[in-house]
């Protein structure tokens, strides 16, 4: 009988919140509608202030996941990874199409995400359980 | 700035100041073993401390300021904190590379003078203390060995000043005095936070062309185990009035900190205006932070108590600035703006601040020159919050540099993240500012790197075009970003592409006429000139009279480029020939009272000629600003205003060329002369414009009046010759016969019968001879209380009629009256005298005249 | 042609690539990733890359080792740009 080999995979990123702030304001509806979907757009431009903080820290949680997702040379739409703000303050993750396929396929069974910014940065982990049969 | 009421400040002790050799052990203060301690102003630098204690202190500190450790030190007590109180000690600014122990315990080193700092003193501060901070010697740290740059900035001493982040005011021997900034030159604050430690305000403000939107973000702590309950954002009019108001979502942080955001929209904002185009409607903003909890010693026993944060100053308005093909053109509110205005100097240069009735009138005297931007430069400092507030309340635009000047700056990450942090402080002064026009990234950096031959490669710094326009986008996305003062072209200082520092008219002297040919574009600094003051200046340099020109003491006050042949009185001298036909140094040697009088109105002169060609509807310059606004040292310095801040004689032409209605000159050739009339007002100009030709000082031989009707902003130029009717050679090219006239005076008077501007062209030369009899009288009448108006008449052409009347400001001097005309100017008393006395000289005559005595 | 396009997106780079290094000392071939090109902007370089040339990346296309150098950009470009 195949047995199920349980493993964690883990990815993290690092991103300039200035950075993101330029590209708002150089490349602006360009930039924002193709990397996130309309709910996190909805939910990071209520405010201009923290907007570039909550874009950044949204765009760490994607190649953090792209990352964790262990992709070999694959391209892939950002807005198929997609992040949620539950009503309790911490984000999860949510993945559509491509990303939902690749993830199902990698065997993910479960994951994680977690955000953080300080000063100019804001940096995200995405930890997933993965499950392998083995022989 | 922001203020939040749950913030007190906490007196500290009076300070003083001694100093020791580089690296020495704390001094004594104490026993009288030690070295002298002199009393010294906090917020002050070491310059402003020892010109306070008298000229034997400074006789007896080393020559050199930089070469020697400061040590200031004073007292602190406090109550001790209690349970929801924490104490903090600000430092806003240290210069520049700075130590500081509370007692004994040493709680920090920090390097660079525009960055403050704040510590938290909570557990430390139990009972009376001693607060020291040491300044060492930036000699000792520039001799240190460190990669050379890839350029070199000719006017500063020392090139290795690009690794440390102060203020080049002292260290450009050229034109600055010999005072470096050392010390605490911006406030030590002992600070008690009570309930709620507001750590952080983020402010924006946005304008759509029909409503506002405000935005916040405050990062707060509440202490002694408080709750903040909810919060309230509030945006109020100039009347205190609320105009908008909405609850804000709280969220706590990683670090337990509450972050307190949201947006609230002005329906209907009233927008603001640089004062040449319109209002300055001004609306503050206000969170309200409702605290409760179950310490009953602090609080009500019912409930929540609120802690009010000001947010500060906020105004509506959009400001573009186009730069497709060249161009660099501001836009306010959608209206193309000619910005126009001086380069801002600290108005004193020890202290590098000012007091607030020095910035007041400074800034009303911008104002009132028609100015409506003034650009705080690289090599200076940022101003202090007063200056924003004027220019916000004034209608002045800022064009703000970071202070960074000509230098190849570092770009190891250090030295990055020093410069985001003191950007990011920065922008925090000015959020929600209207008045924040420009935010341009250095002064001359680009230029310095091609003058000297670095190459193209060389001249784009990351530092300047990503770093710091990243930080700038972030907290300012409604203010433009520029890179450099003189960028774009074929080479960053070519005039006609983008902006540019324009020195044609000036120190390369070229002809007048340059001013078009170069076909400036936006010159961010300008018709640097050596500006002859009025002779009161010199009281305020300890001297009872006005030292002859070309001595020493004279030549103390004139700038020059360091290591040239020849100084900015050269220049002067060079227009003073070309305008007038004399010999400077026969002038300057035979008759040196005139030679100052011409000196005085001929930089009046080339300014006003230089703004009459930018000013044209035609000219592609979308704007100048004059290098620079006001003197730092008494003398025939580059400001418009003397050391003291009262006007030059070149002040007033340049007034009476930039006011937001004027009337000008252009002397087109073949073409003739031609007149320009500009109402840049929002509201339309109803009047007469008058030409009159006249021969031989006082014959009329040509008229026209024509009723005019100025549309808001717009702008007319007419053919004098086709408003005469017929050919007449107005500018004396054809030359078929004798001049037919020797000057032209034109006059704006609007049908409510003011003057509205008045402009004069001499196609045969400016009048450089005197004569004995002008026919001119003056006479005083009392208008109010201290008011009085001065009445001018004359039967001949009275040119650069100059007013001396002590101890009374008058609104205009330096002005021209036509044969048989009456020129009517307002005084204001200033002084001791109760009745204006004394005399009215015209350039063109041989003796001064006495104002009659009043009836 | 090719040699525009190269220039274009070296121009680009320039802009938009956040370097440590000159683009002009970085070779067709240099690895631009270890030149200092991060995540992000290597995203901003493929949305300078359609406003530039008029194009847009299809899903397949978004590999990282398409930015990965000035020559792998510019075939992908002349690819999508192909037959104009």
């Amino acid at each position: 009988m195949a047995e199920a080999k349980m493993n964690v995979v883990v990815g993290i990123d690092l991103v300039q919140i200035s950075q993101v702030a330029s590209s708002l304001h150089r490349l602006a509806d360009a930039y924002v509608n193709r990397i996130f979907t309309a709910a996190e757009i909805a939910y990071c431009s209520t405010n201009p202030i923290v907007a570039p903080s909550r874009y950044a820290a949204r765009f760490a949680a994607k190649e953090a996941a792209l990352k964790a997702l262990r992709l070999d040379d694959q391209g892939l739409d950002l807005r198929t990874i997609e992040v949620k703000q539950m009503p309790g303050g911490w984000s999860e993750l949510e993945l559509h199409g491509a990303a939902r396929e690749l993830a199902d396929a990698a065997g993910w069974v479960g994951c994680s995400l977690s955000i953080s910014h300080e000063g100019d940065y804001a940096t995200a982990v995405v930890a997933a359980t993965v499950q392998t049969p083995t022989r | 700035m922001w203020q939040s009421d749950s913030h007190r400040e906490v007196a500290l002790g009076d300070w003083s100041l001694t100093w020791t050799a580089p690296r020495a052990p704390r001094p004594s203060f104490s026993d009288g073993a030690g070295p002298p301690w002199i009393a010294a102003a906090v917020p002050g630098t070491v310059a402003s401390a020892l010109r306070a204690a008298g000229p034997e202190s400074m006789r007896a500190a080393p020559g050199r300021l930089d070469s020697v450790d400061w040590w200031y030190r004073c007292t602190v007590n406090a109550a001790p904190p209690a349970s929801d109180e924490r104490l903090l000690l600000c430092f806003d600014g240290l210069a520049t590379l700075a130590d500081a122990w509370l007692d004994d315990v040493h709680l920090f080193h920090a390097e660079g003078m525009f960055v403050g700092r704040a510590v938290d003193v909570t557990s430390q501060l139990r009972g009376p203390g001693e607060l020291w901070l040491r300044f060492a010697a930036l000699d000792e740290a520039l001799a240190v060995r460190r990669p050379r740059p890839r350029w070199r900035a000719p006017m500063i001493e020392n090139q290795q000043l690009r690794w440390f982040r102060t203020t080049l005011l002292g260290r450009t021997p050229g034109w600055s005095p010999p005072w470096p900034a050392i010390g605490p030159w911006r406030p030590v604050r002992l600070q008690r936070r009570t309930a709620v430690d507001v750590q952080q305000v983020k402010v924006q403000a946005s304008w759509d062309g029909g409503d506002g939107a405000v935005s916040v973000a405050l990062t707060l702590r509440t202490l002694g185990g408080l709750v903040a309950r909810a919060a309230r954002l509030s945006v109020l009019d100039g009347e205190g009035q609320v105009v908008a108001e909405t609850a804000l979502s709280c969220a706590a942080d990683e670090g337990g900190a509450l972050v307190a955001s949201g947006t609230a929209r002005v329906a209907g904002a009233a927008p603001w205006w640089p004062h040449t185009h319109g209002g300055q409607p001004l609306y503050t903003g206000r969170v309200v932070v409702a605290v409760a909890g179950d310490t009953p010693a602090h609080l009500p026993p019912d409930g929540a108590r609120p802690v009010v944060v000001e947010l500060g100053r906020i105004g509506f308005r959009t400001v573009a600035l186009a730069s497709a093909e060249g161009d660099c053109a501001i836009a306010i509110n959608g209206v193309p703006v000619f910005c126009r205005g001086a380069c801002w100097m600290p108005l004193d240069a020890a202290t590098l601040t000012g007091e607030a009735e020095a910035y007041r009138r400074t800034l009303a005297a911008v104002r009132d020159a028609g100015m409506n931007m003034v650009r705080v430069v690289g090599p200076t400092v940022y101003e202090a919050d007063l200056f924003h507030d004027l220019c916000d309340e004034l209608g002045i635009m800022v064009w703000q540099d970071f202070m960074f000047a000509n230098m190849d700056y570092p770009e190891d990450t250090a030295f990055v993240a020093a410069v985001q942090e003191e950007a990011r402080q920065a922008l925090v002064r000015w959020q929600g500012r209207p008045s924040l026009t420009v935010l341009c990234g250095d002064s001359e950096g680009e230029q310095q790197a091609a003058m000297w031959g670095a190459p193209p490669a060389a001249w784009h710094r990351p530092l300047f075009r990503e770093t710091l326009p990243a930080v700038c986008h972030e907290a300012r996305p409604d203010v433009p970003y520029w890179p450099s003062s003189a960028s774009g072209g074929a080479f960053p200082h070519q005039p006609s592409v983008g902006s540019t520092s324009y020195y044609g008219v000036g120190a390369y002297l070229r002809p007048l006429e340059d001013a078009r040919r170069s076909e400036v574009r936006f010159a961010s600094e300008c018709l640097g000139f050596a500006n002859v003051p009025e002779d009161s200046v010199w009281a305020s340099a300890r001297l009872t009279e006005a030292p002859r020109a070309h001595t020493p003491q004279w030549k103390s006050g004139v700038p020059r480029d360091l290591g040239a042949g020849w100084d900015f009185d050269d220049v002067r001298d060079f227009y003073l020939r070309a305008l007038f036909g004399v010999d400077p140094v026969a002038l300057r040697s035979t008759e040196p009272e005139r030679y100052l009088a011409l000196g005085r109105i001929t930089t009046g002169e080339v300014m006003e000629a230089a703004f009459a060609e930018w000013r044209r509807a035609r000219s592609t310059c979308r704007g100048a600003l004059i290098w620079f606004l006001r003197d730092l040292v008494p003398g025939a310095g580059w400001g418009v205003l003397d050391a003291t801040g009262a006007p030059k004689a070149a002040y007033h032409y340049v007034r009476r060329i930039l006011r937001p209605l004027a009337i000008f000159f252009s002397d087109e050739g073949l073409n003739g002369a031609w007149l320009h009339v500009v109402n840049e007002r929002p509201d339309a100009w109803q009047g007469t414009l008058r030409v009159r030709l006249y021969r031989d000082g006082e014959t009329q031989v040509g008229a026209a009046d024509l009723a005019l009707a100025l549309p808001p902003r717009s702008a007319r130029e007419l053919s004098v010759a086709a408003l005469l009717g017929g050919f007449t050679d107005t500018t004396y090219a054809y030359r078929f016969g004798a001049p037919g006239h020797d000057v032209a005076a034109a006059a704006l008077i609007s049908d409510a019968g003011g003057a509205d501007g008045e402009a004069y062209h001499f196609p045969t030369g400016r009048p450089a001879g005197r004569e004995g009899d002008l026919g001119l009288e003056a006479q005083v009448a009392r208008r109010a209380q201290d008011h009085f108006a001065l009445t001018v008449r004359c039967k001949r052409l009275a040119y650069a009629v100059s007013l001396n009347v002590p101890g009374f400001v008058a609104d205009d001097d330096y002005f021209s009256v036509p044969p048989g005309g009456v020129k009517t100017v307002l005084l204001r008393r200033a002084g001791a005298s109760t009745e204006p006395r004394g005399h009215v000289q015209a350039m063109n005559a041989r003796a001064p005249v006495r104002i009659a005595a009043m009836e | 042609m090719s040699q525009e396009i190269g220039s274009k997106i070296r121009e680009i780079l320039a802009e938009h690539g956040r370097l440590a290094k000159d683009i002009s000392t970085l070779d067709d071939n240099a690895d631009l990733y270890q030149a200092g090109m991060t995540s992000h902007a290597s995203v901003n370089l493929m949305l300078a890359l359609e406003g530039a040339f008029d194009i847009e990346f299809p899903d397949s296309m978004l590999r990282r080792s398409v930015f990965e150098s000035v020559a792998s950009m510019r075939a992908v470009v002349e690819t999508l740009t192909a037959g104009r």
